[in-house]
């Protein structure tokens, strides 16, 4: 197991490099470039921008920019918005809570109705209920998350009035308050991610049901449960593990959307401000932010898949 | 002939376990009759098994033989219940004091692993990948004799003793990746006759395995049903095999029976022309022969009905028009076969010229 955690960390650093080199990219793609952004389209003639790319090192070479941002990026320093000069963590920080909460909501939300689901239309792939889960999650899938957003801000929200169209309430003031303007996002979220899973859960839960292996187990006399829940999804749930940091990247991607419609003041919402507002350091730390959560969840779920599947573990086999 | 075996230790004797006696005679313990298997496919449903009759005492191995698609392991999996969604099952399977037949999959989990067990061909793919040995076979003592984690851990352990596995400790903390495909088929053997299950289906359990390690199993299979009662239906399409191991023949043709006896009257004194031409097919030691006979394909298309080998007989003649039956069997243990030409058949058949 250390091998396998050693193996994937060597191939993680050449990987947040990569992720480094974009991110840094990212201000010097983008046609005007940061000190046009800064002065903004009132701003002053040539002198200002070449007085601002000069306190902001942007006049030094490509390659020691490059070294100045590694080398602050490694310290920490994540830099100052160039909108309200504020520390980029501290915004960050100000906006991670809503996002998390919404994010963890939906993830586990989605979980226990996708593995539910996905095991179930497995074990009764052969009756109307197996099919119905399947259709039902192929409707899921291909609702997408922006129109349901705005329908259930309009209906429930607005119309019926049961909870808040929009607006959040941090968990400090309140449970109830705070579960009444997250339980719509995080329901919203979960529809496709939760379908998501049982699909995936359900077409390996059948390939395990239908091995030699399990029929061995029916042979020998095993109770069900235990052929369901020990030895078959035992193998089913390896496919889905290496799919979750995926699913987790695609939550985050859907949260902006999400967070826009209800109005949540979340890190989705700040990403929106930042590219309106060309607030450069913004946009990379929670690009670079982002990024780096995925390949930890990456290397999370290459070890826990070593954990479950033994072959993974010893590097034999498939 | 029976194999040479290198470990000591062999499977517990009979007295060892007074719940289980030892009986070479008897009622049979399995007995099958007209059973017929229907599997849907695209274009309608297929026949793969048509009227078979079988039954097996204890102690006493059968073997069923025929080439691909003759409908042996589909036999094997109707013995189970474990026919594939959709089979239409017909026909009476008793196993033990019940009948089978048409029962609930409710009723065919309480009878797998306590009166029949089946073992495979495939040897490692038949062991689940991510769950230890140890785990595994003791989760078949849990499920089926309700023992808790402890005893069913060290009834493994005796389990595993009685296959003749050696270093059983760490054979129990080791995935089926980690072993050689002759452990992993003695482990699945080990499951099998474990839980009190006095019938042993065993669908090619030594195809894929080399001969040496073949024999080693096949000694195993054999001394379980002398020592312990064990009644086996073995399934091949090696004649060797089965010529070494069973007490009584099933050769079968598209489904049906073509001929059945005692393993010896079978093959030596062949009635059905598939069964001469079979063994025609298997290569033998000490025979100068450069050649294998091989079965002619269909030489032509004859009106449905009739035999269905005669488009490959190589005596058939105007009687085999009309599909010929399985003679009633006159005693146990009958040598019959399907064919107007067998001496046991219809009086206008004689012995065929060879």
């Amino acid at each position: 197991m250390a091998g396998l955690i050693a193996r994937r960390l060597v191939a993680f650093a050449p990987t947040l490099l990569i992720v480094a080199i974009i991110t840094f990219a990212l201000e010097h793609i983008v046609p005007g470039g940061p000190a046009l952004a800064l002065v903004g389209a009132s701003g002053g003639g040539s002198r200002t921008i070449a007085l601002i790319n000069q306190q902001l090192g942007l006049n030094k070479p490509l390659l020691a920019q490059f070294g100045t941002y590694i080398g602050h990026v490694l310290q920490g320093q994540l830099g100052q918005s160039y909108i309200n000069h504020a520390p980029v963590s501290t915004i960050i920080g100000q906006h991670l809570g809503p996002s998390i909460e919404l994010i963890a909501g939906a993830l586990v939300l989605s979980l226990i109705l996708g593995v539910g689901a996905g095991i179930l239309s497995a074990v009764k792939r052969d009756t109307r209920l197996g099919q119905l889960i399947l259709t039902a999650s192929g409707g899921g899938l291909s609702i997408p998350d922006f129109w349901l957003a705005t329908l259930a801000a309009g209906i429930v929200g607005v119309d019926l009035k049961l909870l808040p169209a929009t607006g959040y309430v941090p968990l400090s003031d309140g449970l109830v308050p705070n579960l009444r303007t997250m339980i719509m996002p995080v329901i919203i979220l979960s529809i496709p991610t939760s379908a998501f899973i049982c699909r995936h859960l359900r077409s390996s839960m059948t390939a395990a049901l239908e091995s030699p292996y399990i029929r061995t187990s029916w042979a020998m006399g095993v109770r069900a449960p235990v052929i369901y829940f020990r030895f078959a999804l035992r193998n089913a749930v390896t496919p889905v593990i290496n799919f979750l940091p995926l699913v987790i990247s695609g939550l985050i991607g859907a949260t902006v959307v999400v967070e826009f419609v209800f109005a949540i003041p979340g890190i989705g919402s700040e990403i929106i401000s930042a590219v309106t507002d060309r607030d450069y350091p913004t946009l990379q730390a929670i690009v670079l932010m982002v990024a780096v959560v995925v390949l930890v969840l990456n290397l999370l779920a290459d070890v826990a898949v070593g954990a479950i599947d033994p072959r993974v573990r010893s590097g034999a086999g498939t | 002939m029976v194999p040479k075996r290198g470990r000591a230790a062999g499977p517990r004797s009979g007295t060892e376990r007074p719940d289980r006696p030892v009986t070479n005679d008897g009622e049979p313990v399995l007995s099958v009759a007209d059973l017929s298997v229907e599997y849907p496919t695209p274009t309608g449903p297929l026949r793969a098994v048509s009227r078979f009759t079988m039954s097996v005492r204890p102690g006493q191995v059968v073997g069923i033989a025929g080439e691909s698609g003759s409908g042996k392991t589909a036999v094997a999996l109707a013995l189970m219940g474990l026919s594939p969604s959709g089979a239409a099952v017909s026909g009476s399977i008793r196993l033990g004091d019940q009948e089978m037949a048409g029962r609930s999959e409710q009723a065919w989990r309480r009878t797998r692993g306590h009166v029949a067990s089946m073992v495979f061909q495939e040897t490692q793919a038949a062991l689940n990948p991510t769950v230890s040995i140890g785990t595994q076979v003791s989760a078949v003592f849990s499920s089926s004799l309700g023992l808790p984690r402890r005893e069913a851990r060290s009834e493994t352990v005796e389990a595993l003793r009685r296959v003749q596995l050696t270093d059983v400790d760490r054979v129990m903390r080791s995935y089926p990746h980690q072993l050689s495909g002759g452990m992993c088929q003695r482990v699945v053997i080990a499951m099998a006759v474990s839980c009190g299950s006095r019938i042993l289906i065993a669908d090619e359990p030594t195809t894929a395995l080399d001969v040496r390690v073949q024999q080693e199993i096949l000694g195993l299979i054999r001394r379980f049903a002398e020592t312990e009662g064990l009644a086996v239906v073995l399934i091949s399409h090696d004649l060797s095999v089965l010529e070494d191991m069973c007490d009584e023949l099933i050769i079968m043709y598209q489904g049906e029976i073509a001929e059945t006896g005692p393993t010896r009257d079978v093959l030596t004194s062949p009635q059905h022309p598939y069964t001469r031409q079979l063994l025609a097919c298997s290569p033998r030691l000490g025979t100068t022969a450069t050649r294998l006979a091989e079965i002619p394909k269909a030489q032509r298309t004859w009106p449905e009905g009739g035999c269905l080998y005669r488009s490959r007989c190589d005596v058939a003649f105007e009687k085999c028009g009309e599909h010929p039956q399985l003679p009633l069997a006159l005693g146990p243990a009958a040598h019959r076969a399907r064919c107007w030409r067998a001496n046991s058949g219809s009086p206008e058949g004689g012995q065929w010229q060879a």
